[in-house]
């Protein structure tokens, strides 16, 4: 044991000892590098782009967005430069998908009358504004979210990318009843006398809304869950 | 050792929320809107024209449109007279009125008077009036009294007049107007 270390502690010895940690480790390295050089491989280019969802409203084949997009030209159409009680307007109203990617749709169409300033007018009915919802084919009223105002759609195919759906709304008519609330009153002039009837709303304008939503196919369950709150 | 231990936690609370956006985040959505508004307008104002000669009153009833011609609207119009007991009032009517009146003495036009147009005419012809009476002094003093009423024009789905409706009930129901 004392000859042991008395040759492990001599100078020569540490020396050769720690040259030869260094050339092991040194020789690793070689080794690793040579490895790191011989698996380099080609520079290769990959592209990935996401697909794009988007929707339109279609009114009579155009395309149309914003305030005051709809029913510009509805009695221009009809050839009328007032609009008639109970006369059915044409009105076709439908949804393009315009991305590149399927989609599922639905709309929410919401009706009301305001008055002359814009403001909403809740005493006249909306039931008095009658749009031609078009449910027999591949459109169908979720009735639980639909009230006297608002009217929910749901698409029931797939809207592939650039096609246009069957439309939803084809006609628009006003009730006779939005012209049976008048005001008389009463005027004499010399052996004449005048009864004048006014119709309380002269004047007032109906307004339709078209929310259009569209929401991915893939996972489309989930999707809707969370996008509509619709659970089917 | 709390303040690492509160560290921590806020460390583990914030990795379990980045792991609840990311189902909320994972579902593509479009969407899109478009509104419009068209205004309605009813009434209108009609006028009654008078000619009195031979003892025969000619009467036609205007659709003048009052204020706002534009946005007036045609009516259906109806008429009758009045006189005093012992005098018998005739009508004649031109192309359009009807030849006999109903229960309650009205005559009907039976074509809507669109606005700026008016009825043909409908003659009111006094009966038993004494020989030397003049017209003028036979119709003040047996003040006959013609009166015309009117009733909005509706129409069927298919834009085509929809029969007048003379039964609806106004709050006063006497849109009338009348003259001598």
């Amino acid at each position: 044991m004392k000859k042991n270390r008395k040759f492990l502690g001599r100078p020569a010895v540490t020396a050769g000892l720690l040259i030869l940690a260094l050339g092991l480790l040194l020789g690793s390295t070689v080794g690793g590098i040579r490895a790191d050089l011989t698996l380099e491989s080609e520079y290769h280019k990959a592209q990935a782009q996401l697909a794009e969802l988007d929707i339109k409203i279609v009114e009579n084949g155009k395309e149309v967005s914003g305030g005051d997009a709809l029913l510009q030209d509805l009695l221009s159409r009809a050839e009328d430069t007032k609009l008639r009680v109970g006369k059915k307007y044409e009105e076709t109203l439908a949804v393009k998908n315009s991305g590149d990617a399927d989609e599922y749709v639905r709309v929410t169409v919401y009706k009301y009358w305001i008055d002359e300033k814009g403001e909403k007018f809740p005493e006249m009915d909306s039931k008095w504004i009658i749009p031609g919802f078009e449910t027999e084919g591949k459109w169908s009223i979720d009735t639980a979210s639909t009230t006297e105002e608002r009217t929910v759609l749901y698409y029931s195919e797939i809207l592939e990318a650039g096609k246009t759906s069957d439309p939803f709304i084809t006609s628009i008519t006003i009730d006779d009843d939005a012209t049976k609330q008048v005001t008389q009153t009463t005027s004499v002039s010399g052996n004449v006398t005048v009864i004048t009837t006014t119709y309380d709303y002269n004047g007032k304008q109906f307004c339709l809304e078209v929310y259009a939503d569209g929401v991915q196919t893939h996972n489309a369950s989930d999707a809707k869950i969370s996008a509509w709150g619709l659970d089917k | 050792m709390r303040k690492k231990t509160l560290i921590l936690s806020l460390l583990a609370l914030a990795l379990i929320l980045c792991v609840c956006i990311e189902p909320a985040m994972a579902y593509f959505t479009a969407n899109d809107k478009a509104d419009g508004k068209v205004p309605i307008y009813f009434g209108t104002r009609t006028e009654i024209e008078e000619e009195v000669k031979d003892f025969v009153k000619s009467v036609r009833i205007m659709n003048t449109g009052g204020k706002n011609p534009q946005y007036a609207e045609a009516v259906w119009v109806r008429a009758k007279a009045f006189a005093g007991s012992s005098y018998t009032l005739t009508f004649e009517g031109e192309e359009g009125w009807s030849t006999t009146p109903d229960e309650n003495g009205w005559y009907y036009f039976n074509v809507p008077v669109e606005v700026g147009e008016a009825t043909t005419v409908l003659k009111v012809s006094i009966k038993g009036v004494p020989a030397k009476t003049d017209e003028d002094h036979a119709f003040a003093q047996f003040n006959v009294a013609v009166v015309h009423e009117t009733a909005p024009v509706h129409y069927n789905e298919d834009g085509s007049y929809k029969a007048a409706d003379w039964t609806a009930k106004f709050p006063d129901d006497d849109n009338t107007t009348g003259g001598n």
